[in-house]
This record gives structure tokens, C-alpha cells and sequence, in this order.
């Protein structure tokens, strides 16, 4: 497995909190420059708590809007914190 | 080929707060409807139950909801089950096991008063249409 030597950024994510236990969806928004078209099944997403990186959540990539560049995923709840 | 988006600039912020309880202090004998204000609640009763907390839970009282929407609770406090003034703690819950964060922490104070309303005086007078005194 090879990794890229250069990462891309967000541009945003909206709704920037969500209820712990209520399902969210999030939109993760890159720059319109990604030089990539968004396809779904490319991406994995999870949550990673900032104060304890060994708790994560696995989120779904429910749609990936190339014109826009827009993953939305849903999240599905967890312990309060920074993500 | 695999690679990382870098998200360090966007954080998100899992939970819920409670800004303000409105009104703070009710009758021992219940039935005061308080708006609860804050962040993130649910949208269906069953998401958010509200609870005045008694000497840590033990003992505590419901506080039946009415309306709910992501930033107000609307809930009708119970009765306390003793007869004298007490602060609690009012608890929203989310749905299980974690609480709403009280932002600042006196935000979720409950006050049981045992004064009740007294009428100090009325002013009868005669209606001659109905034919019967109102007060």
C-alpha cells in the first residue's frame, strides 16, 4: 500500500456538533480544487476523539456530491467530546 | 494509492448543553412548566427525559415533557416528595446514560419553594346584567 505525500484539506464541516446519541448527517466539504472526482466508495470516514485517539466512530459515506465537492456522511452517536 | 484528508482545522463537538431553565423555582406541589434552553436535543419526547435530581438521584422527581424541538424542552415539574424549600438539580438526560453539560453550571438549578399563592384581598362588586356578585 503506497500513501500520498501530500494530504488535502477541508474546507468545512457542517453541522459543526451533533447529539450524542442522536444520528447526524454531516457534510465534509473539500476545496474545489481536489484534483479527484468524489465517488463515495473511495472514502472512509470516521470520527476520532481528540483526547483519546483510541476511541473512534466509523461513520457511512452516504453520498459524495463531485459538482459540489461534498461527502455527506451520517454519524451515528457517541460519548460527548471533541472530535 | 491511499491518502489523508487533513481535518485539523474542523472539529467537531459531540453533546449537549443547557443554557437556562425558565422559570428556576417552582411549588413543591408541582405543576410549574419550565422551558428548558441549550443545544442539541432530540426532536421526539423519548429522546431527552428531564429529571429533578434529588440528593444525587436518589428519589428524583419527573418532569413530564410537553414540547421538545433541538434547543427547548418544555416539561411540567412533578410534585417533591417532601414539604419544604429545596435547590435540585434539573436534569435533562440524553436518552440514556450521559447528561446535558449545565453551561454555566448554575444553569440547571431548581428551586422547590413551599410558599404558595395567598389571596391578600379581593374587591367583590354586584353585576347587575348577570345578577350575582364577581370577584
Amino acid at each position: 500500500m503506497s500513501v500520498m505525500a501530500t494530504s488535502e484539506a477541508t474546507q468545512a464541516l457542517t453541522p459543526a456538533s451533533a447529539n450524542p446519541t442522536l444520528k447526524t448527517k454531516l457534510n465534509i466539504t473539500l476545496a474545489s480544487s481536489f484534483p479527484y472526482t468524489l465517488s463515495k466508495s473511495d472514502f472512509s470516514v470516521n470520527a476520532t476523539n481528540i483526547t483519546n485517539p483510541s476511541y473512534f466512530r466509523q461513520m457511512n459515506v452516504i453520498a459524495a456530491d463531485d459538482a459540489t465537492k461534498t461527502l455527506t456522511v451520517m454519524f451515528g452517536g457517541a460519548w460527548s467530546g471533541l472530535y | 494509492m491511499y491518502g489523508l484528508l487533513n481535518t485539523t482545522d474542523h472539529v467537531l463537538t459531540v453533546g449537549s448543553n443547557v443554557t437556562s431553565i425558565v422559570p428556576s423555582t417552582g411549588s413543591i406541589h408541582g405543576g410549574t412548566e419550565v422551558t428548558i434552553t441549550g443545544t442539541n436535543f432530540g426532536t421526539v419526547f423519548t429522546d431527552n427525559p428531564v429529571q429533578i435530581s434529588l440528593n444525587g438521584g436518589v428519589g428524583s422527581v419527573n418532569c413530564y415533557l410537553s414540547s421538545i424541538n433541538s434547543t427547548n424542552i418544555k416539561c411540567r415539574v412533578g410534585e417533591a416528595p417532601f414539604t419544604y424549600n429545596m435547590t435540585a438539580k434539573l436534569v435533562t438526560f440524553l436518552k440514556t446514560s450521559e447528561e446535558a453539560t449545565c453551561v454555566p453550571s448554575t444553569a440547571c438549578v431548581f428551586n422547590y419553594t413551599d410558599s404558595i399563592p395567598e389571596v391578600v384581598n379581593m374587591t367583590p362588586s354586584y353585576n347587575t346584567t348577570a345578577n350575582h356578585w364577581q370577584v
